[in-house]
């Protein structure tokens, strides 16, 4: 199954300690993959690692996959050299495929070429129109121009095909609230609840938008935590917080009529209950910060 | 001792601690494509000349244009600083942001330093210069005018924020040598990831925006000793 947060921690903990064995590093780098994650200092360190010295042990897809892995992520932190000695040997393996020909382009973007750059991902969809890397490409060029307005226009012509690309969708939520456009942001979201309706992060950065915009989109952002807390089980942080901000704006008093309103003047003492939870598992050296802040919302 | 190459009368100095910066590098070191932020914590006299940051409180790496966590976060910090026997306050802010090539501030950071402003009017803020701050890691030498810090301080009017000389920041304790030794080795040994901040801790309550461990480190790490 799909690596954890936390076994992630394990694995680096590990190898920060000097664990440097075949087997945790690929665990590390295969979790990279699956998680998606950035830290790209790790990955190249790393990386380099298992196939300087593990290449001829592991499974070819498995070195190539690195290859890729290991290149995006050396271009990322400047290893420029490095990065494009890993290019070189993809290409010379897989001369026309559409991988080579991307991480091609991310070499030329990491050496500031980025006209060369853009005709190649420009290539790539000529010959290619349905192209997703490419496409994507061009997006991120025109975020290193600078261009954020450019990128979220390329990014909103991408959508309005793979209107089911999630990481699209989080892009485009991203370079708006960038932008500080934020109403285009709650689109975003809102498309994005729509394909995942029980993602408890959609749910919250929703409201944290909504309350970001404030005035009378503040109930909709409390409605929204509270979804999140809900489905969460109490356990989104984010949420909880999120509605103390919400219980400390939002001044008017719910009248007691209805099931409803009950629970809304009950909601936040079971905030305050809920908090206090976490904080004295987890954090105990904070709670008497934590406790000072709660009552102000619950008097 | 002069603070200034610059010919006008130089009013301010913004001594860091290198536990501070630190603290700033390996926040910005863990999230190479995101903008991080952060507060600066320390003292600042009440003429506003001498402004002493002896710490900083990381903030976010995916949240920094959104209000809610910002809100929270910060009135957590300042309960914090709120002690009895706290001997420090919020005193400016912080950002760096990966893709600008000449340091900003952006109005993000300008509308949260505005909002420090309100509470300490003698705020500063450092933005992270990528440029100078590649050169810094390169091992060129840092001179008063190109260390990596850019100072921000509040215009005249108390309303905005101007660029001050780039040699009102100097270091508390250490030098730059002993700066970039430390952080080079933070980031060799990939100790540099264990920098915790707020979206971290509101995604685990576990992890301590005031990062202990980090402080620790620091402390092992006297300058000349490496």
């Amino acid at each position: 199954g799909m690596a954890s947060s936390e076994e992630l921690e394990q694995v680096s903990l590990q190898l920060r300690k000097g664990g440097r064995d075949r087997e945790l590093l690929r665990v590390f780098m295969r979790m990279g993959r699956e998680l998606r994650l950035k830290d790209a200092h790790a990955h190249t360190v790393y990386g380099a690692e298992l196939l300087a010295k593990h290449s001829a042990s592991l499974p070819v897809e498995e070195v190539w996959a690195l290859h890729e892995q290991v290149a995006t992520a050396a271009l990322s932190i400047g290893s420029i050299q490095y990065g494009a000695s890993l290019i070189r040997a993809v290409a010379k393996e897989f001369p026309d495929s559409m991988r080579a020909a991307r991480l091609k382009g991310m070499y030329w973007e990491a050496q500031g070429e980025l006209d060369q750059a853009e005709q190649l991902y420009k290539d790539m969809l000529a010959e290619q129109p349905s192209c997703v890397m490419a496409a994507k490409r061009l997006v991120a060029l025109e975020k290193t121009r600078g261009n954020l307005q450019g990128a979220a226009d390329q990014l909103r012509k991408y959508v309005d095909i793979w209107c089911n690309d999630r990481e699209a969708w989080e892009e485009l939520a991203e370079i708006y609230l960038e932008l500080a456009m934020y109403k285009q942001a709650c689109f975003c979201y809102e498309e994005l609840i729509t394909l995942a309706p029980t993602y408890v992060p959609f749910l919250v950065r929703y409201a944290d938008v909504l309350y970001t915009l404030g005035g009378s989109h503040l109930t909709l952002a409390r409605t929204y935590y509270s979804k999140a807390v809900e489905i969460s089980g109490g356990r989104s942080v984010r949420a909880l917080w999120g509605l103390v901000a919400c219980f400390t704006h939002i001044t008017d008093k719910a009248t007691l009529q209805d099931a409803k309103t009950r629970a809304l003047i009950e909601l936040p003492a079971q905030v305050a209950k809920a908090l206090q939870g976490h904080y004295t598992t987890a954090a105990p050296s904070k709670l008497p910060l934590v406790i000072g802040l709660l009552e102000a919302i619950v008097t | 001792h002069q603070h200034c190459s610059t010919p006008v009368i130089c009013r301010m100095t913004i001594r860091c601690s290198q536990l501070a910066l630190i603290k700033l590098l390996c926040h910005a070191a863990k999230h190479p494509s995101s903008t991080v932020n952060g507060v600066l914590l320390g003292t600042v006299d009440a003429d506003g000349s001498n402004v002493n940051v002896t710490n900083v409180v990381p903030l976010f790496h995916l949240s920094c244009p959104l209000a809610a966590p910002t809100e929270v976060a910060l009135a957590q910090i300042e309960a914090y600083t709120s002690q009895p026997g706290s001997n420090s306050s919020i005193i400016g802010y912080y950002h760096s942001d990966s893709r600008i090539a000449a340091s900003e501030l952006s109005p993000v950071g300008r509308r949260i330093a505005d909002k420090l402003a309100v509470k300490q009017p003698n705020s500063v803020v450092l933005v992270l210069d990528n440029k100078r701050l590649a050169s810094f890691m390169s091992g060129e030498p840092v001179t008063a005018d190109n260390q990596p810090f850019e100072p921000f301080t509040r215009e005249a009017s108390g309303r905005g924020w101007k660029r001050a000389a780039t040699s009102s920041v100097s270091l508390a304790d250490g030098t730059w040598q002993s700066l970039l030794i430390q952080i080079s080795g933070l980031i060799r040994g990939q100790q540099y990831s264990i920098v915790a901040d707020w979206d971290d801790h509101l995604d685990d309550p576990a992890k301590d925006w005031l990062n202990p461990e980090l402080s620790k480190l620091g402390k092992f790490a006297l300058p000349g000793q490496q």
